[in-house]
C-alpha cells in the first residue's frame, strides 16, 4: 500500500471513529484486499483464510469507534488480524489438540507471491540490519548462532540482547510503523 | 464464507453495534448519578425515570457521533458539577430549615447559569454546530441538574433549567444574529 493510501485509511478511519457513515465504504474497500491479502500470507486454506479475515474485519469495525487517530490505522487493522489468526489458531489447538498441524498447511514457499514477500521480508531485514550498531548486529548474530558467541558473561550478554533487540524493534517501527514481523 | 454485500452489510451492523457499545460505555455517569439521587433524595420513581432518559439520551447522542457525541459528553462533564454543587450547598452549608424558596431558586439557578456559561465557552472551540452542540448539551447537563435538584423540589427543577436557558439563550441568539 502506498503511502498516500495508507494516510488516505488513516483520515477515513478517523472520521469512522468520529461517526461519519460516509467513511464506511472508503474504509472497508481499502482494508477488505489488504486483510486478505494479509491472512493468506499466514493460512494456506483459502476458504479458511477468506474466514479468518472476514471475522477479522468484523472485529475492526466493532472496534473503530475506540481507535485512536494519532495511531497508524492499517498497523492497528492487521494487529487485530493478525490476533484473529492466532486466537483461530488456539481454539483449534483447544479442540484438536496435535491434529493441528495437519489442518494448518505451512504455507507453500513455490508460489511467485511467497518468493515476493520473502524477498521483501529479507530486504526488510537487511535493511534493519544495515541501521543498527555493530555491536547490536554482533549480539544478535551471536545469539543465533551460537558458536559466535563473544566472551561476555551470561547475565551481560543477556543484557546487550534485550537492547540489541529493542533497537531493532525500534528502527523496524520507524520504518514499517509496526511490529508485527520484528 | 458470505456474499460480498451480505457480508458488507454485516460489517456495516457490527460497526453499529460497536458504536453502540461504546456509547453505552460513555454514558456511565448516568447509573452513579441515577443512584445517588435515588439515595439523597428519596424520590426513587423520579430519580430512575430521569436517569434513564439521561442514559438514553447520553447514549443516543455518542452513538452518532461527531457534534452530537462532543456535546453529550460535554453535557456530561458540566451537568455532573450541576448535580454536585447544589447538593453540596444543601448538605453542607445550608441547613434544611434555613433552605427557603429563595435560596433554593438562588443556589440552582447560579448552578444553571453557572453550566451554561461553561458549555458556552466551550462552543466557540467547534467550527460549526456551535448552536447544535450548545442546545444538546444543555439538555444532558440539564438532566443532570435536575437528579440533583429533586432535593429541593419544583423550584429546584425551575432555577436550574431557568439558570441554564437565561445562560445560553443569549449565545445562540446572537450567533444567529451575526451570522
Amino acid at each position: 500500500m502506498d503511502e498516500v493510501t495508507r494516510s488516505q485509511l488513516n483520515r477515513s478511519m478517523a472520521a469512522l471513529a468520529e461517526g461519519e457513515r460516509g467513511a464506511f465504504d472508503a474504509v472497508y474497500r481499502t482494508l477488505w484486499p489488504v486483510l486478505t491479502q494479509l491472512v493468506a500470507t499466514m493460512c494456506a486454506d483459502r476458504m479458511i483464510a477468506e474466514d479468518i479475515a472476514q471475522q477479522a474485519m468484523l472485529k475492526i469495525m466493532a472496534r473503530v469507534s475506540t481507535f485512536d487517530p494519532s495511531k497508524d490505522a492499517l498497523a492497528w487493522s492487521m494487529t487485530i488480524a493478525v490476533n484473529e489468526y492466532r486466537s483461530y489458531r488456539r481454539k483449534l489447538g483447544n479442540r484438536a489438540g496435535s491434529q493441528v498441524t495437519a489442518s494448518i498447511e505451512p504455507v507453500n514457499n513455490d508460489t511467485p507471491e511467497a518468493i515476493a514477500t520473502q524477498d521483501d521480508l529479507r530486504a526488510a531485514a537487511r535493511a534493519v540490519l544495515g541501521q543498527l550498531r555493530a555491536q547490536d548486529r554482533e549480539v544478535l548474530i551471536a545469539a543465533i548462532y551460537d558458536g559466535l558467541r563473544p566472551p561476555l558473561a551470561g547475565a551481560a550478554f543477556r543484557k546487550r540482547l534485550q537492547r540489541a533487540l529493542a533497537h531493532t524493534r525500534l528502527i523496524w517501527k520507524r520504518h514499517y510503523g509496526d511490529d508485527r514481523h520484528g | 464464507m458470505t456474499d460480498t454485500a451480505e457480508f458488507r452489510g454485516r460489517a456495516r451492523r457490527a460497526y453499529e453495534w460497536g458504536r453502540l457499545r461504546h456509547a453505552a460505555s460513555r454514558a456511565w455517569p448516568a447509573l452513579p448519578l441515577t443512584a445517588l439521587s435515588a439515595w439523597l433524595c428519596h424520590e426513587p420513581g423520579t430519580s430512575i425515570g430521569i436517569g434513564a432518559a439521561l442514559f438514553a439520551l447520553t447514549t443516543g447522542l455518542c452513538w452518532y457521533g461527531r457534534t452530537a457525541s462532543r456535546a453529550a459528553r460535554a453535557g456530561l462533564r458540566a451537568g455532573i458539577a450541576a448535580f454536585a454543587i447544589p447538593v453540596a450547598a444543601f448538605h453542607f452549608y445550608l441547613a434544611p430549615d434555613c433552605c427557603t424558596f429563595a435560596t433554593m431558586f438562588i443556589v440552582n439557578g447560579g448552578c444553571g447559569v453557572g453550566v451554561g456559561i461553561l458549555l458556552s465557552v466551550e462552543s466557540t472551540h467547534l467550527q460549526t454546530r456551535r448552536n447544535a452542540f450548545l442546545l444538546l448539551a444543555s439538555v444532558v447537563a440539564a438532566l443532570c441538574g435536575m437528579l440533583g435538584c429533586l432535593l429541593f423540589g419544583p423550584m429546584g427543577l425551575a432555577g436550574m433549567a431557568a439558570g441554564i436557558v437565561l445562560s445560553t439563550a443569549p449565545v445562540v441568539i446572537y450567533r444567529r444574529a451575526v451570522a
